[in-house]
């Protein structure tokens, strides 16, 4: 590819990468209540992760082999697996552990389903 | 691309990345209780990875994403640790 092309594909993956979670950091800020932070944390800090991964994978896969390449793809794909599960887990235990009086919830299927058994 | 720029810009995104982090670390002090600051205890170690990413681009060292790839599973496991012994603090009372 060329070498300049590349240049500038590096700086804007690592730029959208930066403003992402940049955006995630004050979402967590600002947000009122956890579900909506644990919003913030979950999604865009996934996407600028992902971008700053990206670009140390094209970084790498320029100036040495391919090989870097694919394992910051990996590790991409390991992060899509990983943080689903993890924000899922905190999700059931925050809504268990906290009063109901201190999230903001449109619909509460869960507390339905538990009124309802 | 000139190679004085392309350093310049990294260190600009550096930055706004160490700002970012140090807002992170503000909600892991005010968080009203404990799952707050287990969201931003995981936000901090996604914060890590981007770190190490970047700063492996700027020095052109690889030896560092190995750094990233460990941080992204002891992350992982400690968000469901956390999680698991909230839970588990729940249920014995």
């Amino acid at each position: 590819m060329n070498e300049l092309l590349t240049d500038y594909l590096i700086l804007g993956l690592a730029t959208v990468g930066v403003a992402f979670m940049l955006i995630s950091a004050l979402g967590i800020l600002r947000l009122p209540d956890i579900f909506t932070r644990m919003h913030a944390a979950g999604k865009a800090a996934t996407l600028g992760v992902s971008c700053l991964l990206l670009t140390a994978g094209i970084f790498f896969g320029k100036l040495g082999g391919i090989s870097e390449f694919w394992r910051m793809v990996a590790l991409i794909a390991l992060f899509f697996v990983t943080a689903p599960v993890a924000t899922t887990t905190m999700a059931r235990a925050a809504y268990r552990t906290t009063k109901p009086e201190d999230f903001q919830l449109v619909v509460d299927e869960m507390g339905e389903d538990a009124d309802g058994k | 691309m000139n190679e004085a720029l392309f350093d310049l810009w990294l260190n600009g995104l550096m930055i706004l990345l160490a700002i970012s982090l140090l807002i992170c670390f503000l909600r892991l002090l005010r968080g009203p209780d404990v799952p707050n600051r287990t969201v931003a205890f995981d936000l901090i170690g996604t914060h890590a990875v981007g770190i190490f990413a970047l700063f492996a681009v700027q020095h052109s060292s690889e030896v560092l994403l190995e750094g990233a790839i460990i941080t992204v599973v002891l992350g992982f496991l400690g968000t469901v640790m956390l999680g698991r012994f909230l839970e588990r603090g729940q249920t014995d009372k």
